[in-house]
């Protein structure tokens, strides 16, 4: 279980918002400047609005945990992770498959064989509904390997 | 009452058929989530080219009305809209749905779009000359501070702190500045080749909105069947609840009238708009949020009661009352017809055609969209596992057929997974969309605005002189100091 308290987050945010101020401040030439008017007027709100959240935090101190169950969640950010990395390489469809399959099965209360027909089933059916939807009806061309 | 000669024309059975085709695939491409009413219409138009001009328009008519409604299923169902037009729908949506009222809650959204709706097209009809004047009055520097009212309201009614609030909408506005700066050309905070684009809204929609979703449900198994039942609800008691709530239709087609005439604006404003109306004009206040049937009768009028009047400006002018107005004027101009007077002259026949296949696209969306609520059950009862793959699958694939672009993929899941921790501190996604969608109109506002003002008395005077720059400020200011007192009375009663 991941735990993060409000003040690391609201830290976090400062730090992003000087963070991207300084881009705003420091991005372009003399002659680009004026393109950056309109993000250093949102930073420079963004910075008084994080100190603002900080200042509010000490004077009310009220300390919150956020927790995240990260390893219950695991699988998921896998596959996402799966997804970004071999999508365009692996092709969509094949990938969908086993994410699909997959997650659906992982995180499914019972885990037998009768479970894994059913979700195999579904499987193909929604993927059947997808290849129907987005290639078919929409035309479009996702990135593929061999068939899928 | 020209437009009465041209009634028969919507009743020709091709152009039946075409609307009733339009219609259900509208409702079924809204619900789908990151197939937006724009999108819908946009990938439409190449099809039509090989129609005539009035079954082409009749069909992009009836596609946009219909995905705008169909848009609130998964609003409502799945906590995901299914446009940026649906963002106000979530709020009291989906807890209805989570309380066992779906049913009910899809009832009123379809019956008040279609009040809605008919009310937009009924002003379009008979109000495009004046009405046409009122949108011309909208200079830059009022265009701008109705970008920032819309993120103020947002922040304030979608966030439980203001800060926060407010906070994500900056984020949201200074992430729209990624890409090309669209007055002067310049290539702004592109530390990937993949940003060179900027952010797609789609992609950013269906990220912040769907992903967090998924993971919160596979966290908590949030969509258990056990947990989601489903009262029974005649439609007949929906109709008359839904017209006994007068004021709020009339807040959200007033709201949705207004907004839908001014270029640019969009049904995302007009929802969010009847909301924070409708909300500070109740005296159920504390019940938004957790259910409010008049949150959804406001936001689904506003967003349909903004089609009609949204196609004003665009028929007259050729400016777009809406992103997916923008892209009908395409529909327009491939079959040769130019905004202007000459729509109303030499192209009457189709143009009054198509402005009553609108009317007649009401009434079938309603028809069909009552019936498809009865099927929300099946959405309902799905289990958590198999809610979690579907829409992630969908939401990859929808958001890679905006423009077959693998980026676009990367950025949704990013996006979704940071929204994600974010979400469990207190900041929500509805700001940062809103401010990605309005941050464009924003910033081109403001350049155009400071190039005006360079040659006269400054930024400064030019943005703040005017009694309608004064009346949107203090409106912007209204909604903040609201914000702040709805916070701090919130706290009081927690602390008691």
């Amino acid at each position: 279980m991941l735990k993060i308290n409000n003040l690391t987050s609201l830290i976090c945010i400062l730090f992003i918002s000087i963070l991207l101020a300084y881009a705003s401040f420091t991005g372009g030439s003399e002659n680009t400047s004026e393109a950056y008017l309109f993000p250093k007027l949102i930073t420079s709100v963004m910075i008084i609005l994080s100190s603002f959240s900080l200042i509010f935090y000490f004077l009310n101190k009220t300390l919150s945990v956020a927790e995240v169950d990260v390893k219950k969640l695991s699988v998921y950010l896998i596959s996402l992770i799966l997804f970004i990395f071999f999508g365009e390489i692996i092709g969509f469809y094949f990938l969908a498959i086993l994410l699909f399959f997959i997650n659906s099965y992982y995180y499914s209360e019972d885990k037998n064989i009768k479970n894994i027909i059913q979700n195999t089933i579904i499987t193909i059916i929604f993927m059947l509904f997808i290849y129907f939807l987005f290639s078919i009806m929409l035309k479009v061309q996702v990135p593929r390997f061999f068939l899928f | 009452m020209e437009f009465i000669g041209y009634f028969s024309n919507v009743f020709v059975f091709e152009n039946l058929l075409i609307l009733v085709l339009g219609t259900i695939g509208g409702l079924l491409m809204g619900a789908a989530p990151g197939l937006s009413p724009t999108m819908a219409v946009a990938l439409l138009i190449p099809f039509t080219f090989k129609m005539s001009p009035d079954q082409g328009l009749i069909m992009l008519g009836a596609v946009y009305t219909a995905t705008v409604a169909g848009g609130a299923i998964s609003a409502i169902l799945l906590k995901i809209p299914g446009a940026p037009a649906n963002i106000a729908t979530v709020m009291d949506g989906y807890p209805m749905a989570k309380s066992g009222k779906s049913k009910e809650a899809l009832h009123y959204c379809f019956i008040s779009s279609f009040i809605g709706g008919v009310i937009g097209i009924i002003i379009l009809i008979f109000f495009t000359p004046i009405l046409a004047n009122f949108a011309l009055k909208f200079g830059p520097s009022h265009m701008f501070w109705i970008a920032i009212f819309g993120v103020t309201v947002i922040a304030t009614l979608d966030s439980n702190s203001i800060i926060k609030g407010l906070f994500s909408g900056a984020i949201g506005l200074w992430l729209a500045t990624i890409g090309y700066d669209s007055v002067l050309g310049v290539e702004r905070f592109v530390f990937n080749p993949i940003f060179s684009g900027g952010i797609n809204i789609i992609a950013a929609l269906v990220g912040l909105f769907a992903i967090p979703q998924v993971l919160s449900m596979i966290e908590k198994k949030q969509l258990d069947s056990d947990q989601f039942q489903m009262e029974k609800k005649s439609i007949v008691q929906s109709i008359i609840y839904n017209l006994s709530r007068i004021k709020a239709l009339v807040v959200g087609s007033v709201s949705g009238v207004i907004i839908g005439l001014i270029p640019g604006a969009g049904g995302q404003i007009a929802g969010l708009v009847s909301y924070d109306q409708i909300k500070k004009l109740s005296k159920n206040k504390e019940n938004f949020g957790k259910g409010e049937p008049d949150g959804i009768i406001a936001a689904e009028s506003a967003n349909n009661a903004m089609v009609g009047p949204s196609l004003v400006p665009l028929l007259t002018l050729g400016v777009p009352g809406s992103p997916t107005a923008a892209v009908l004027l395409g529909g327009l101009l491939i079959h040769g017809m130019f905004p202007g007077p000459n729509l109303f002259t030499i192209y009457a026949e189709t143009t009054w055609t198509f402005i009553n296949s609108l009317l007649v696209a009401q009434f079938m969306m309603l028809a069909f969209g009552l019936y498809i609520s009865g099927l929300a059950k099946y959405v309902i009862k799905t289990p958590a596992n198999y809610m979690a793959a579907a829409i992630t699958i969908l939401a990859i694939f929808g958001t890679y057929s905006v423009q077959h672009n693998f980026a676009d993929v990367i950025v949704m899941l990013f996006l979704g997974v940071s929204m994600f921790f974010l979400s469990k501190f207190g900041f929500t996604a509805a700001p940062i969309v809103l401010g990605l969608i309005l941050g464009p109109i924003a910033e081109t506002n403001f350049s155009q605005a400071k190039i005006i003002a360079d040659t006269q008395e400054g930024i400064f005077k030019y943005l703040t002189t005017g009694y309608l720059n004064l009346t949107i400020i203090t409106l912007c200011i209204i909604s903040i100091f609201y914000g702040i007192v709805s916070e701090m009375k919130r706290k009081n009663a927690q602390n008691k």
